[in-house]
């Protein structure tokens, strides 16, 4: 873990908030990353810190919907911009949030779990555009995310029975 | 802070190109960033610079339309954008394919493709593409060609001071077809053709066989006349390359799968709908 490597910066912009699981945050004072800052300034430590490299996908969150690496994404340039971690998601009203994480309570498919705010997140960026991906896509979408207990098949199930949620209660489409 | 202890760094956040390049011209050492996932995982390791030009927040990078050039793309576009513009699968379905298959999505997410053109220049597919195109890279200065920006001599042409790329245009071809052998999901493809066939004939790119991704002159040739199975006149396209052997493939093996994946394209191109 690097924790300070890009501490000691200093953002010139907006100065625009920015929206963290709906509850408005300053915006970052430094270069830091998103995953520094929203662990540390914004106390959201469901956001996991892991390779820190971008390899790995542990970090991801959401920013204005898509789900990126926020070890990858410098603080300042999240400004004005809406970040949801898993632990915005209960009360955000998005269908896709709200059936992966029915999905995930009802087929357990993480064992230690480190990685499944990753997963969550990613699973609800591709739901959010695909309404009914194929197992293949929903692999695809997994490219990029590691998981060291599951062999990702259990994952993989759970985000398709989300498929399924979504598809029998919006017949038209998926937000 | 590895390097810059103690060292303010500047992150500037410019609304328009023009206020982008008098930050890069007038800011000492200013690092231009577009969507930073090769960057900023590298300045972890080694240091930040003193300053940053974010070009994020500049809409007119973004922009996908066509003209009488063919698809005109922002720099400032998002991998994933490409990968799923109407207009991109609409008027070049091979390159909007190549970009859904480039890194992993959360990385396309943010990735843009002129941050992908300046930090790709030996491997992976989108050179292929543009040199399989004969794509234009417009910067702020001056238009330049796939060919010269992917040159043998094992970099890009070096931007100003404040040059930044603006967009790339591609002409429309007729049929286009993107072939690759990827080892692992996520990383640059192994060996990657890309051919086209387009009013002013045919282009083929090739990524991953040398140690720089090049025009093949000599597949478009042996595309042209026609006979797309095995033999000689194959054997012979790549003759003067020099393929590249390393951990993953022997240049044997490399070579082989360049053969194979041009006459794959070959075919694509023959098929009724192209590909």
């Amino acid at each position: 873990m690097k924790a300070t490597a890009l501490s000691s910066c200093h953002a010139i912009s907006s100065g625009a908030p920015c929206r963290v699981n709906a509850v408005v945050h300053p915006p970052s004072s430094g270069a830091e990353t998103l995953l520094e800052w929203l662990r540390g300034s914004a106390g959201c430590t469901d956001v996991r810190q892991a390779c820190d490299t971008g390899h790995c996908g542990a970090c991801a969150v959401l920013v204005d919907g898509r789900a990126v690496k926020s070890c990858s994404v410098l603080a300042g340039e999240v400004e004005g911009r809406e970040v949801l971690t898993l632990a915005g998601l209960e009360s955000a009203s998005r269908p896709a949030a709200r059936a992966v994480l029915d999905a995930v309570a009802t087929m357990r498919p993480f064992q230690c779990g480190y990685c499944q705010p990753a997963f969550v997140i990613a699973a609800i960026d591709l739901l959010g555009s695909e309404a009914a991906p194929s197992e293949c896509a929903v692999r695809e979408a997994f490219t990029g995310l590691l998981c060291r207990c599951t062999g990702y098949q259990s994952i993989v199930g759970a985000v398709l029975l989300a498929t399924r949620t979504l598809q029998a209660s919006t017949p038209g489409g998926i937000e | 802070m590895t390097g810059l202890e103690g060292s303010p760094v500047l992150l500037y956040r410019p609304l328009t190109l023009a206020d982008a390049q008098a930050r890069l011209r007038d800011v000492s050492d200013a690092v231009p960033l577009a969507g930073g996932q090769h960057l900023v995982p590298r300045w972890r390791d080694t240091a930040m610079p003193p300053a940053i030009v974010s070009l994020g927040s500049i809409a007119a990078l973004r922009r996908i339309t066509v003209d009488d050039n063919g698809l005109s793309i922002g720099s400032g576009t998002s991998l994933q954008d490409v990968a799923t513009s109407a207009l991109v699968q609409h008027r070049l379905p091979a390159l909007a394919g190549l970009a859904a298959r480039m890194g992993d999505r959360l990385m396309r997410n943010r990735a843009t493709i002129g941050g992908a053109l300046c930090t790709t220049h030996e491997a992976g597919c989108l050179p292929a593409a543009l040199l399989g195109t004969g794509a234009l890279l417009h910067t702020t200065a001056r238009e330049i060609p796939a060919s010269d920006w992917f040159c043998a001599t094992g970099g890009a042409p070096s931007l100003a001071p404040g040059e930044l790329i603006t967009r790339i245009t591609l002409p429309q071809p007729v049929a286009a077809s993107h072939q690759c052998l990827r080892l692992t999901p996520g990383r640059f493809a192994l060996v990657t053709v890309f051919a086209s066939k387009g009013t002013r004939g045919l282009n083929v790119g090739v990524s991953g066989l040398q140690a720089w991704p090049f025009r093949a002159l000599a597949a478009e040739s042996w595309l042209a006349q026609g006979d797309l199975g095995a033999g000689p006149a194959l054997d012979r396209v790549f003759a003067d390359c020099s393929p590249r052997s390393d951990v993953q493939a022997s240049g044997q093996y490399r070579l082989a799968q360049a053969q194979a994946l041009l006459q794959a394209a070959g075919l694509a191109l023959s098929a009724p709908t192209g590909a």
